[in-house]
């Protein structure tokens, strides 16, 4: 158990040493400073990154562009996160570009290690790998300018890289698509005042636990249209509160898959930095039940 | 949802609407809140300031008369909030007219703003209910 806890104390370690590095009040300091801002999006409106490499929440995409780049802008996004629910940990790197805040090419490079379950069914391997590559680009209005929500359209692909055990419990093939569209709108002053951060997303995909099961199954191939949303309130311009739900598909009578909650609190120090921690609960996992823990992601912006 | 779990869901809807009513009747005009007529014009002398610093949208300042656009602003913004002002200038849509403003240089300003309103200790509800009141002139004000 005690290597388990090791990349959360490392990304911990990441954060203060990179708060140290970054001055708090970034725009006074910017403006002091010859060199032009390049990126003039406002504080958190780029989100942070979700599983899947998209700008988001965590486990649920946004409508928004990841980075600060305004239309005359780009910027760029890495970011690594942590989840622990005990039977499993899962571990995801990646990063995103985006152009004019119109478009945002993302990577994301996950790894499920199901120790429990390798135990429980002496299986061969303890882990698996999955490659998702994506583009997301915004087709109508703004976060924040317009009475319209921000609308975007993103198409996922996945790439199930240790398809062994998705393929034992019943999952079609080893890859697929999803195609998601989203819309976001942050309502100003429209919670007590605070900043009201609204977003639902609608997914069409086949992604047994976002892919990571293998895709399609037993019980249903096709994919189908699901709901997913989530809302937050910006306390100020550096702390978001909020929940999001995902609803899952069903594919594997082998497998019960449940739909997500997570409750999470979000920290943009600056337009360099954005952490997010959240209660992630994930409901029956692959025969385990009640799969709840802890999820922490850290992106940083350039 | 058992009975007693409506019970308690029904009690939270309750209170948040009753909280709601009561804030919104208690609730301090924005004009008073951004401290009167001298509040707002201390906010967009700040702004000046900050524009003044700003590379990314000083040079669109060139030329103007400064003291011209602070009253101008203030007088706008003092009757965007419904303070006793009048202003006496064109709309949005024809100050902006023909500068082909853009998104970045909307966004730099409403950096600039939000700046400003923290160096004059604005408090958050405060500034959001300002910039509110302002975001809609985006469509008034870019790629014109």
């Amino acid at each position: 158990m005690h290597g388990k806890n090791t990349p959360v104390i490392l990304v911990m370690a990441l954060v203060f040493a990179l708060q140290a590095t970054v001055a708090a009040a970034v725009t006074e300091t910017d403006l002091a400073s010859d060199s032009k801002i390049k990126r003039s999006r406002l504080l958190a409106t780029g989100g942070a990154t979700s599983i899947e490499g998209a700008a988001g929440g965590g486990i649920v995409p946004m409508a928004v562009i990841s980075g600060y780049g305004a239309q005359e802008e780009q910027s760029a996004v890495a970011f690594a996160s942590h989840v622990d629910t005990g039977d499993y940990q899962l571990d995801v790197i990646g990063g995103s570009w985006s152009w004019r805040n119109r478009l945002e090419l993302s990577i994301a490079q996950q790894k499920l290690s199901h120790d429990s379950l390798t135990a429980a069914l002496s299986l061969p391997t303890d882990s698996i790998s999955q490659r998702i590559v994506a583009a997301k680009v915004r087709v109508a209005g703004d976060l924040i300018y317009t009475t319209m929500p921000q609308i975007s359209i993103a198409v996922q692909h996945k790439k199930n890289l240790d398809f062994l055990v998705p393929g034992a419990v019943g999952a079609k093939k080893d890859s697929g698509t999803d195609l998601n569209i989203t819309a976001t709108k942050l309502i100003l002053g429209g919670f007590f005042n605070r900043n009201l951060l609204l977003n639902a997303n609608l997914r069409y995909t086949n992604a047994n636990q976002t892919g990571l099961v293998g895709f399609g199954g037993d019980k249903n191939t096709s994919k189908e249209w699901l709901p997913e949303i989530s809302a937050g309130v910006l306390l100020n311009r550096h702390w978001l509160v909020g929940s999001e739900y995902r609803q899952k598909p069903n594919n594997l009578s082998f497998i019960k898959e449940d739909d997500w909650h997570t409750a999470f609190v979000g920290w943009f120090p600056n337009k360099r930095i954005a952490l997010v921690a959240a209660y992630v609960d994930l409901g029956e996992v692959a025969t385990f039940k009640n799969q709840t823990g802890w999820y922490l992601s850290l992106q940083v912006s350039f | 949802m058992n009975h007693r779990m409506k019970k308690l869901f029904g009690g939270i809807v309750l209170c948040v609407f009753v909280s709601a009513c009561a804030n919104q009747s208690r609730q301090q005009s924005l004009y008073e809140a951004l401290g009167q007529y001298e509040g707002i014009n201390n906010i967009t002398h700040q702004l000046i300031l900050n524009i003044a610093k700003d590379e990314r949208v000083k040079h669109r300042y060139k030329g103007v008369n400064m003291s011209k656009f602070k009253k101008g602003m203030s007088d706008y913004v003092c009757a965007v909030v419904e303070g006793p002002c009048t202003y006496g200038g064109d709309n949005m849509k024809l100050v902006h007219a023909g500068y082909n403003y853009t998104n970045t240089e909307f966004n730099a300003i409403v950096d600039d703003l939000i700046l400003a309103m923290e160096q004059c200790g604005i408090p958050v509800p405060t500034q959001n209910r300002l910039l509110a009141k302002l975001a809609p002139t985006y469509k008034d004000v870019v790629y014109h």
